[in-house]
């Protein structure tokens, strides 16, 4: 199961699907909190995991080593992040933020005068962000490749190195979570005579 | 509801949702669902935050783990290739949150090792050359400190105009032996006073060379300064013996007269208004 240039790492990326490449940029959206950056993550990883060369016996085995390594990658990627002042937005994220609960909406994200955040800030997906960040990164990554990626407990718990109790324990605790922020944030919003929910 | 049934009904909705549930038990929790509004608004919610999260987390998949392995060179990158074999280190992040993280795929921090291994080699680099300099240049270039020949009578109208005090008053002939012989490597000593002189005590105002010493006496009611040094300091003795700068008949002093005599290896200067030296035949070596 070699490719000809030997190196097994590289032939299991390359026989890897694109829903394991997804999976992956999931996992370092997730460990994140931001879906900017995760395939550049995922790339880095995979240098990193051709440069190793390990022997795998399947894709399952291979599947888990090669999302440690992602895991490993994004952590770095958090640190980084957390240390850096500013942050930069990707334009088309925000748009389609301020957008998506009215298409027909052709209000900017930001004021053309003033250069400020428009009230379509508190769009449900920003505050859905928002309370993803109060989840550790382990809750949060079990929940988006259950959600996301449909994956079963046995796949996030292979993937995720953790019992498929405690994946499940994850995804189930972390919904509840969200369910409680956002619904209080709702009924917050709707108290403020805000947009309704 | 009270918040046991609550977390019930949540943990039900979870299983209802996420397909966990058997078919026969998620019909009876639907009809349920259909009968209870929190319950409609929780399912709601939860659907609202699942299609949301697809939304925000939905990637592609084709740019994540398809073109790298094309691009990527596995000859290039095993230069560099980290060991993810070694041993894990268990780190606490910045917000609180631990992390088990392999210390050789952080490669920024080794970059920033690297960086601060190259910028302490430099520095003792640098350190090590201003060292090596300092000590070639203590090695062959003495450091002189600057030092100008002054007329002797110049130096002696300044001990006047400042009072004639002594920096030392040397009252012990043993301790007045022991500053010659550290200035001048000569134990020198005083006979005895003739009447109406008078030693007040040491001085170090510079003059032939910085170690000159200079005696401050009284003879015959008048201010006299002997200047001790030894020979190779002497340097240019006629501007040492050169006229006052200021006017003579302007100074309290009046005219001064410079006397010079060479005994035990050592050179006297003698400036007096007197017209003869009173001082220096009292200047005795000891042995």
């Amino acid at each position: 199961m070699v490719n000809s240039r030997g190196n097994q790492s590289r032939y299991w990326i390359e026989k890897s699907g694109h829903d394991v490449g997804r999976r992956f940029a999931c996992i370092a959206a997730a460990i994140t909190g931001d879906r900017s950056g995760a395939e550049d993550i995922v790339q880095q990883a995979a240098a990193i995991a051709i440069a190793k060369d390990q022997r795998f016996t399947g894709q399952e085995q291979f599947d888990a080593w090669m999302a440690g390594i992602v895991r490993h990658c994004a952590l770095n990627a958090r640190r980084k992040k957390i240390r850096r002042k500013t942050h930069s937005v990707d334009p088309t994220d925000l748009s389609g933020v301020a957008n998506y609960e009215n298409p027909e909406n052709e209000k900017p994200a930001f004021s053309r005068q003033t250069g400020e955040i428009c009230s379509l800030q508190r769009a449900f997906d920003d505050e859905l962000k928002s309370a993803l960040q109060s989840l550790s990164p382990e809750a949060r990554t079990c929940l988006l490749l259950r959600t996301v990626e449909n994956l079963s407990y046995k796949d996030i718990s292979n993937l995720m190195s953790i019992p498929e109790g405690t994946a499940m324990n994850h995804v189930h605790r972390s919904k509840k979570r969200l369910r409680t922020i956002l619904g209080e944030k709702n009924t917050q919003n709707k108290k403020e005579g805000g947009r309704d929910e | 509801m009270n918040s046991e049934n609550n977390n019930d009904l949540n943990v039900l909705l979870d299983q209802f949702l996420d397909g966990q549930m058997e078919s026969q038990q998620a019909v009876v929790f639907a009809s349920q669902i259909q009968q209870d509004e929190n319950l409609q608004a929780e399912q709601l919610l939860q659907v609202k935050i699942d299609a949301s999260l697809k939304r925000l987390f939905q990637f592609d998949g084709t740019r994540a783990l398809a073109t790298h392995a094309d691009v990527l060179d596995a000859d290039v990158l095993d230069a560099d290739a980290p060991d993810l074999d070694s041993p894990k280190v268990h780190q606490t992040q910045s917000n609180g949150e631990s992390a088990t993280v392999s210390p050789q795929i952080t490669t920024d921090r080794g970059d920033r090792a690297t960086f601060l291994k190259i910028v302490l080699a430099a520095s003792l680099l640098l350190l090590a050359s201003l060292i090596a300099v300092n000590y070639s240049v203590d090695r062959t270039v003495p450091v002189a400190v600057h030092f100008q020949q002054q007329p002797l009578r110049d130096i002696f109208q300044q001990t006047v105009d400042r009072g004639f005090d002594p920096y030392y008053l040397c009252d012990d002939l043993d301790r007045f032996a022991a500053v010659f012989e550290k200035r001048q490597a000569v134990r020198l000593t005083l006979a005895e006073m003739p009447p109406g002189r008078k030693m007040l005590g040491l001085s170090y105002p510079g003059g032939i060379s910085r170690n000159t010493t200079a005696m401050l006496c009284r003879a015959d009611g008048q201010s006299v300064m002997v200047f001790v040094d030894v020979p190779d300091n002497e340097g240019d003795v006629e501007l040492l013996q050169s006229a006052l700068t200021a006017d003579p008949d302007q100074t309290p002093c009046g005219r001064l007269n410079v006397f010079q005599e060479r005994k035990y290896g050592l050179v006297f200067y003698e400036v007096t208004p007197l017209e003869q030296p009173t001082m220096i035949e009292l200047f005795k070596r000891l042995p």
